[in-house]
């Protein structure tokens, strides 16, 4: 894999999640199927030309569902965005998270030492079951490798597991390891010190005790290329160093081609943190939420995309996973739009080998329709940027 | 300040005026003429990103709007935040009190002999673990003793949306107790 993404030239792959079927979840919390729900699943499976979708439908009309069911439905709702992507044209794929509740929930789920404190609010209505860590964190058992296993298994394209990143995982939980409250009349100064090196040590010990083992067993089953997923890294400005420290404790000497995304920041606090990164081969960046719809390679044309020259020079030289569709919206970015956004990009950095094409995000909160429409444009553009730049046909 | 955070090309300075005219002053006081004794506005831009002294003067023109002739207590709470870089300047301001995130302050930044209420904010909502309410007392006191504010009112340091529902309501329920302690402390 490592010789693919290095010398793919606009090499494009989605980033995460994807929605998830009306009936996957319904089966899944076992709430009623009717109609609208077997002709989505006959619908997609006829236009993805699932294998054997015919089997799915029969599966759909038998409710309830036993537990070995449910799990066979997930995987049903695996392969069809499996398909998705192929038949969208991506270079690599992924199932979009079929198979996870969501991607903190997940993680939490499969360790040891968390304990659930109730609902916060994520963004917007968005709200997730907020865990507090209470003792030694450990791997409880490893949380991707069935799912891997089974993409693998019916995978054409080449495969990406994304894996949320330990600074995301830490950040978004309770530290409760010491349970003593701070004395408030003591310095702040002293206080925020220790505030400070107890953060740090918890992140670490994420990264060491959950993340690392847990990417350790997908290596040993295969996965060659890692996504490491941190939404929440940019959350605090003054920890981005411990943020860059966590993604080296987690991949450091392991044996496979580590990636992470970022997503919705100020991009710019990132530098010069992650200049000390050189274990991330690409970083998959959203830009096209920040960007004009306006055709044109210019950098007036191309607001959003001003900060990409600070990844070209990176001394590690990574790739950058270019984010040309905006997930917040249901805007079908034309071919010649993504089109435009890759060539400004190959203009920037003056090689095409270190740009990738990507959407800005997961795309789960898009439907499927929209989701399906847009990676089409994406790959559609793609085709026309390469072929303006005199580069190969991948087809 | 939450001129700061809104999308505009307009001077932020005088679309703070405006927002204190035409927006929370309407609110406040049909706010008041519900009943509302204390109004807390809350800042978390000036602790977490500070504040140039050229918008001092602005900032105090939009306070001295919400504040005129108004018939309840007016507190500015500083989160999210330091606040002891602007202590001297916040006891400029025309409000009633200043609120305070310990959390992130000294509290002997706080100074002495306030000419304001103190708003101090020494429950974390930024985390799980509940505080103590003899701690909580203790502090109280010390505040009382030290800072000698006009009137204490014991507070979260930021609004309580970052904790689960059960844990936000043990820590109020814990605030309640200390307060009722320190209540008590002052009129023996």
């Amino acid at each position: 894999m490592n010789e693919v993404v290095d010398h793919k030239p606009l090499l494009t792959h989605e980033v995460g999640s994807l929605d998830k079927p009306g009936w996957r979840v319904k089966a899944y919390a076992g709430k009623p199927l009717d109609d609208k729900d077997l002709e989505e699943a006959r619908s997609w499976g006829e236009r993805l030309q699932v294998p054997k979708y015919e089997r799915l439908l029969d599966l759909l009309r038998h409710t309830p569902f036993t537990k070995e069911q449910k799990a066979e439905l997930q995987r049903w709702s695996s392969l069809y965005a499996v398909r998705l992507e192929e038949s969208a044209g991506l270079d690599v794929v992924y199932d979009g998270e079929q198979q996870r509740t969501e991607m903190y929930d997940w993680a939490v789920s499969h360790s040891n030492g968390f304990e659930r404190r109730g609902s916060v609010r994520a963004f917007d209505n968005k709200y997730y079951s907020k865990a507090a860590v209470v003792g030694p964190i450990s791997l409880g058992s490893p949380f991707h490798n069935a799912e891997f296993s089974y993409l693998v298994s019916v995978a054409e394209a080449e495969l990406k597991i994304p894996v949320t990143g330990a600074y995301t995982i830490a950040d978004w939980s309770f530290d409760e390891r010491n349970r003593t409250p701070e004395n408030l009349l003591l310095p702040a100064a002293e206080r925020t010190r220790q505030r400070k090196a107890a953060r740090r040590d918890f992140v670490l010990e994420v990264a060491r005790n959950l993340i690392r083992p847990n990417l350790e067993a997908l290596i040993t089953l295969g996965a060659r290329w890692i996504q490491v997923d941190e939404p929440g890294a940019s959350t605090e400005a003054d920890e981005l160093d411990l943020f860059v420290d966590s993604f080296n404790a987690s991949v450091e000497g392991l044996n496979a081609m580590f990636s992470t995304h970022l997503c919705f920041s100020d991009y710019n606090l990132f530098f010069p943190a992650i200049e000390r990164m050189e274990h991330c081969r690409q970083y998959a960046v959203g830009f096209a939420n920040y960007d004009s719809r306006e055709l044109g390679t210019s950098d007036e044309e191309r607001p959003g995309y001003q900060v990409i020259k600070k990844f070209r020079d990176l001394p590690y030289k990574p790739a950058l996973g270019l984010g040309v569709l905006d997930i917040h919206s249901d805007f079908i970015e034309s071919p010649e739009l993504v089109r435009d956004r890759v060539l400004y990009a190959v203009k920037v950095f003056g090689d095409p080998n270190r740009i990738h094409v990507t959407p800005d995000c997961g795309l789960r909160t898009r439907s499927w329709k929209v989701a399906y429409e847009k990676l089409r444009n994406m790959t559609a553009g793609v085709r026309m940027a390469r072929q303006q730049l005199g580069l190969p046909s991948t087809e | 300040m939450f001129s700061r955070a809104a999308h505009t090309d307009q001077d932020r300075n005088v679309l703070m005026v405006a927002l204190a005219e035409q927006v929370l002053r309407p609110a406040i006081d049909a706010a008041v003429a519900a009943g509302a004794e204390v109004i807390h506005l809350e800042d978390p831009w000036l602790g977490y990103v500070g504040i140039t002294r050229e918008d001092w003067a602005p900032l105090t023109d939009a306070l001295g709007i919400l504040h005129r002739d108004l018939k309840a207590t007016l507190a500015f709470h500083v989160y999210f935040g330091d606040a002891a870089p602007h202590i001297d300047q916040l006891l400029k301001l025309p409000v009633d009190a200043i609120g305070v995130d310990l959390v992130q302050t000294d509290v002997k930044a706080l100074g002495t002999g306030w000419n304001k209420g103190l708003v101090a904010g020494v429950i974390n909502g930024r985390s799980s673990i509940l505080e103590s309410p003899k701690d909580l007392v203790d502090v109280a006191r010390h505040l009382a003793d030290t800072v000698r504010p006009r009137e204490l009112y014991l507070s979260s340091n930021c609004e309580l949306g970052y904790l689960p529902t059960q844990v936000a309501e043990q820590k109020v329920q814990r605030l309640g107790e200390a307060a009722r302690a320190v209540k008590e402390l002052v009129s023996v």
